[in-house]
């Protein structure tokens, strides 16, 4: 049978609870996960407003007519804002994703990955133009994400993740596709593997690293000093 | 993203191991649950405000249905107690994050659930890779006479070894106390421990 008296805190216990006690200053509540959203998104939106004022791609007007490149667009910014949504909850202890949530941004994940792999592909292109087009893309997607993705890491550090690594993939999800879906709007090229290596992978490769940044780095607030 | 929080149904905003009697039936009803429940979420909304009264209130009035949830993981009466600090401290690091306009409950257990998983987790890989040195090698019996004596053995440690040896050993602190001193967690405290009873076992020739 469960033994289900009340157990007595020893005397270290109480003598802590009293430290604790009167170390228990004023704190500043963290916001709520939907307004951080909220703010991340403005900031996103004035990145996205940096790249729109150093210019598109000229035929941005007529693809957006384009149903599967808007579906593209739409599949990676509302993957993106999943994930960012996902990430702020991250830093409070307690909230449990609903499985239809990660399903749906699993989906529309799946979803962008198919339909660049629905992409035609150049085979007259050589590997050093493939390279030289390439790394250019590569090379903007991280700059795009550089600033979404600190700035949803430090909004993950002023929590309490207890999922550290997983909150660092989230974040590095995030920001990442959101810079795919901003390279999209720049990048003129639809070509399959172009799109699968040079604006795929580093969202891949971001994910990854951000885990490793989360586990390293987010973890450690249970040890940071007192407010 | 729709999320909630973890188990925040009606039952659930309730302790996870509620006192029962020996027939099996809840000691405190519902409503008294509720209350009790709403009583802690006001003490934590104080308590971020800076109200330490309250804030002392709500850390002595958790501490023993964390203690009973946590000996559901931890069997070692002195592990436990670990924990347990480990898990008020971390509460007390967290208590910022907590949003008054949902139940208390899910957030605290989710938390104690965190520091008895990480604690479960750095035993097994602490014992995959060391042999714990379970009692402190005597100094100066058996050793040889070349050998410094204890207070030499622990000038030559690593201060943070040292500092962790003198804590739990010469002013007899818990592992918990200690690692709040130095505001690493009680994992980390061990190991400089543990490190450090090799390190002074090479030394005394143990």
């Amino acid at each position: 049978m469960a033994d289900t008296t009340s157990p007595v805190p020893t005397a270290s216990t109480r003598a802590l609870i009293k430290r604790l006690q009167d170390d228990g200053v004023p704190v500043r509540r963290l916001w709520a996960p939907w307004a951080r959203l909220g703010l991340w998104l403005i900031f996103v939106a004035m990145v996205g407003g940096a790249v729109g004022l150093s210019g598109v791609r000229p035929d941005l007007g007529a693809r957006l007519r384009d149903p599967v490149y808007l579906l593209e667009i739409i599949a990676l910014a509302l993957a993106s804002m999943l994930m960012a949504a996902r990430t702020f909850q991250e830093a409070v202890p307690g909230y449990v994703a609903r499985w239809a949530a990660w399903g749906l941004a699993l989906g529309l994940v799946l979803l962008t990955v198919v339909l660049w792999f629905s992409q035609p592909m150049h085979g007259q292109v050589t590997v050093t133009q493939f390279i030289a087009t390439g790394v250019g893309c590569a090379e903007r997607t991280v700059l795009l994400a550089a600033l979404p993705w600190c700035a949803l890491l430090i909004g993950v550090r002023l929590g309490a993740p207890l999922a550290p690594a997983r909150a660092g993939a989230l974040a590095g999800g995030a920001a990442f596709l959101m810079a795919a879906l901003l390279m999209r709007l720049v990048c003129p090229l639809h070509e399959r593997l172009h799109l699968l290596v040079w604006h795929g992978l580093p969202v891949a490769g971001g994910a990854a690293l951000s885990a490793v940044i989360g586990l390293v780095w987010l973890r450690r607030w249970r040890v940071r000093l007192p407010h | 993203m729709r999320g909630g929080l973890q188990g925040a149904g009606p039952r659930q905003l309730l302790d996870p191991l509620r006192p029962v009697t020996s027939d099996g039936a809840p000691r405190m009803d519902e409503e008294s649950l509720r209350a009790r429940s709403v009583q802690r979420t006001r003490w934590m909304e104080c308590a971020q405000r800076g109200d330490r009264e309250a804030y002392g209130a709500l850390l002595t009035d958790v501490a023993s249905p964390l203690l009973r949830f946590l000996r559901r993981w931890i069997a070692d009466p002195h592990e436990l107690e670990d924990v347990h600090q480990d898990t008020l401290m971390a509460l007390h690091r967290a208590r910022h994050t907590y949003d008054p306009s949902r139940p208390f409950e899910p957030w605290l257990f989710a938390i104690a659930r965190h520091v008895a998983v990480d604690h479960l987790r750095r035993r097994a890989s602490r014992t995959s890779r060391e042999v714990l040195v379970e009692a402190l090698p005597e100094p100066g019996t058996d050793t040889d006479p070349g050998s410094p004596r204890l207070e030499e053995a622990l000038e030559r440690l690593p201060p943070a070894q040292r500092e962790a040896f003198e804590m739990l050993q010469l002013e007899g602190m818990s592992v918990a106390a200690a690692a709040a001193r130095v505001g690493i967690t009680t994992g980390a405290l061990k190991v400089r421990a543990h490190r450090a009873y090799k390190a002074l076992r090479t030394l005394l020739g143990g």
